[in-house]
This record gives C-alpha cells, structure tokens and sequence, in this order.
C-alpha cells in the first residue's frame, strides 16, 4: 500500500490568507515579514526561513509560507499561548485523543525550561507532543535577531513564550509520532556528566574527568557530529552549538542528562542517501503521514538546499517529540485504530 | 466482508515482564515505546516503579498503537 503523504507546502501570502479567511486549521512557517501579514484566524506559527523540498531543491524563502494544513484530519482543536512557568501543563491541557503540536523561541528561558524538564511532565505520553523549535535567518541569529511564535487567533507575537495547537482527533483515529536519526552512536568518547546542563566544561570521558573543550581540540573532533545517546533503541541526538574559546567549555543545543551515557556519533557517507535508505524504510510500513520537519543543522551539514529528500517542511532550530531532540527528522502519522 | 481484527498478545504472556526488564531487548519501530521501555527497566531497576504497574502502561500504550507495534509484536511473541 502506498504511504499517503500530506502535500504540505510553501504558499504566498495571499494564498495563505485565503485559506485563513476558509477558517483552516494550520501550522506555519515562514520568516517573520510574511508572518505578520496574515490575518487573524485557526493558525499557529514560528519563523524560520529555511525549506526542505520534496521534488526540488531545498531554500532561502523569505517570501513565502511553509503550510500545514490539518483541518481534514483532525475533529476539534484548541489554540493556546504558554508562558515558562505552565508549560508543564501542555500535555495535561490537551483532549484525551489527539495530539498537541508545540512552537517554541529559540534558546530563550522557556526552550531551555522545555528542554530539561519535559521528561517529567505530567500525561507526556497520553498523545503525541510534536513541534519545533522556531528560528530565524542564521547570519541575523548570529547578531540577535530573536525567533518569534505566532498566535493566529490574536494576531500576537513572541519571543519568550510557546504556542500550541490542541488537536481532537475522530475516535477511530490515532495519531503516533515517529523520527528518522541518521545517526548511530559509535564506541568513541564515552562521555558522562555530572548535572543536567547545556554547557558542559569538565566531564567524564571513559571514566576520567576530562576538559571537554580541550579533549575536542587535542582530538580534532568534528562538531558537526553531534552526540547520542541510546534510549532503548532510540538514538537521541545532542547536537554541539558551539565551542567557547575563552571560557574553554563546550555549548549544546539540548541539554546532557546526568546517568546517561553519549558517544559521538558515528560519521556518515552522505545525508541525503543515508536519509534516503531510512525513510524508504518508513515509507514502506508507513500509512499516512500528515506533518514532517527537519532539523536546520541537517540542511546545512547535509546540504538539503543541493539536494531533496522525498519530503518537504520546515527547518528547525530543535524538534519536539515528547522531548527537546536534536539533528533529527520528526513525522506524524495518522493510524486507523485497532 | 468481514473487518480484520488488529490484536496485542495478552497481558498474562511472560514476555510483557520481560520486555519491561530488558530482558528482551527489543528495538521498537515506534519512538514513543523505545523511549518508555527504556524508562520502565530504569524505574523497575531503581525501586520507583513496580514491574506490574510498567506492564499495565506499556499494555496501553501498545494497545493505543496496536496497529503499528503488529511487525514487533510477530518477533517477540511470534503468535498469540
């Protein structure tokens, strides 16, 4: 059977404001000129400015807005703003079948509080907690330029809180949240920490506590890797930001967990067909899919604006799926239930 | 025509303690039970979670997702 997947797609800003005006019921991407031309309406939205495309080269688009369109699949939904201090309660507040699709800023307080706290959160895995982490032009980032979230029902704007879509799904419908990581751990530099962190200066590498910054210059690790670690089969990435220089430590997009254990990733031939080979893979035992993204550092490491993948979406700055993932492909596929 | 039925083995079956323990170690296709057997063999391990209590949950969850877990269900219990 063929895996049916959700055309979703970049549109123009009228287009889309048609579709608002239709009363649909939307996610959306699209850098922050375009999103703020929209009308009021069923939509939630982050920037981000870089595509995947499914049959062309992925891009650049300022001009337009990556659609996800959700109205035909889903029977009730919710849109809601979080400040920091109740996200905890996304997953209590969403409908007992469905699925709660979650917008975040950037590596702003409430990205970070999401990151290291979301493990506990209360009914985490009820239903599908999906989403991404907005972002912005990377030459702006690199300047300050802040990533915003959208709520289309007000017409508000964020830098500094989340917005979610409560999605009720018909009774005979389950929706589950699956990712692709092309990436494997391998059996170089086992690495410990000794707390919860986003920056990690002293560590423990195979046992001995170690500089981490040093240890990756002294070694000439490629930090385009990122580290993983193994969650019952699940390999969850940690992806490297940066290295600073003079507080010689080492900065990650997603925090290290104190008891588990990363290891570098094991380097791979090239994005685009490790990726190709796993989705096949997917697309082979897969129904519907209706909502895909991707991590930027994939479309930069894997040259995706050189390349397609078989799906289109939006780039992230981080992806949620129950957790804050890294350098990974996330989907959501609509099952019939049993 | 009659509408083919989609089942998971029954909670009774010695395999459920086993995956919970890890002593099974089966790689799910399906994320969200990679990262809860993971979880449950810690919680067990550590006293924070009874063995009956993770087999009910994963029961659910595998119940929740009875379409997608079938492939996984065939290696581990093979019949039921």
């Amino acid at each position: 059977m063929e895996t049916i997947i959700q055309e979703n797609t970049l549109m123009d800003v009228p287009s889309v404001s048609e579709w608002i005006l239709a009363g649909k019921i939307m996610v959306l991407s699209g850098d922050e000129s375009v999103l703020r031309q929209l009308p009021q309406g069923n939509w939630i939205g982050g920037t981000i400015p870089y595509f995947y495309l499914k049959s062309e080269n992925g891009r650049v688009d300022k001009d337009h807005i990556f659609v996800s369109d959700f109205s035909e699949h889903i029977s009730d939904f919710r849109i809601a703003s979080y400040k920091e201090a109740h996200l905890k309660n996304v997953c209590l507040d969403g409908f007992g079948n469905g699925f709660n699709f979650l917008i975040l800023p950037a590596l702003r307080d409430i990205h970070l509080s999401f990151a290291l706290n979301a493990p506990q959160y209360e009914n985490l895995y009820q239903n599908p907690l999906i989403g991404l982490i907005a972002g912005v032009d990377l030459d702006e980032f690199s300047v300050g330029a802040l990533s915003k979230t959208f709520n289309g029902l007000t017409g508000e704007s964020y830098t500094d809180e989340a917005l979610v879509l409560q999605a009720r799904l018909p009774a005979h419908k389950v929706a589950r949240l699956e990712i692709i990581n092309v990436f494997e751990p391998s059996q170089n530099m086992r690495l410990e920490v000794e707390e919860d962190t986003f920056t990690v200066k002293e560590c423990f590498i195979h046992g001995e506590k170690t500089n981490l910054y040093r240890y990756i210059k002294e070694n000439n690790i490629d930090i385009s890797l990122p580290l993983v670690s193994d969650y019952g089969g699940a390999s969850v990435n940690v992806s490297f930001l940066r290295l600073d220089d003079v507080k010689e430590m080492v900065i990650f997009y997603a925090p290290l967990f104190k008891g588990r254990t990363y290891s570098l990733a094991q380097s791979i031939g090239g994005y685009t067909q490790t990726f190709c080979s796993k989705a096949q893979a997917v697309l082979e035992r897969e129904n519907s899919i209706i909502y895909n993204c991707n991590c930027i550092l994939n479309y930069l490491y894997g040259g995706l604006d050189k390349n397609h993948i078989g799906f289109s979406g939006p780039t992230t700055f981080g992806e949620v799926a129950f957790h804050l993932l890294n350098q990974t492909f996330t989907y959501l596929a609509i099952d019939e239930r049993a | 025509m009659s509408k083919k039925t989609i089942s998971i083995p029954p909670k009774e079956r010695e395999e459920w303690q086993k995956l919970v323990t890890l002593q099974i170690e089966h790689r799910f296709q399906n994320f969200v039970l990679q990262l809860k057997s993971a979880e449950y063999s810690q919680k067990i391990s550590l006293g924070l979670m009874t063995t009956q209590v993770a087999i009910d949950e994963m029961y659910q969850l595998c119940e929740k997702y009875a379409l997608a877990v079938q492939q996984d269900f065939k290696v581990i219990f093979k019949e039921w």
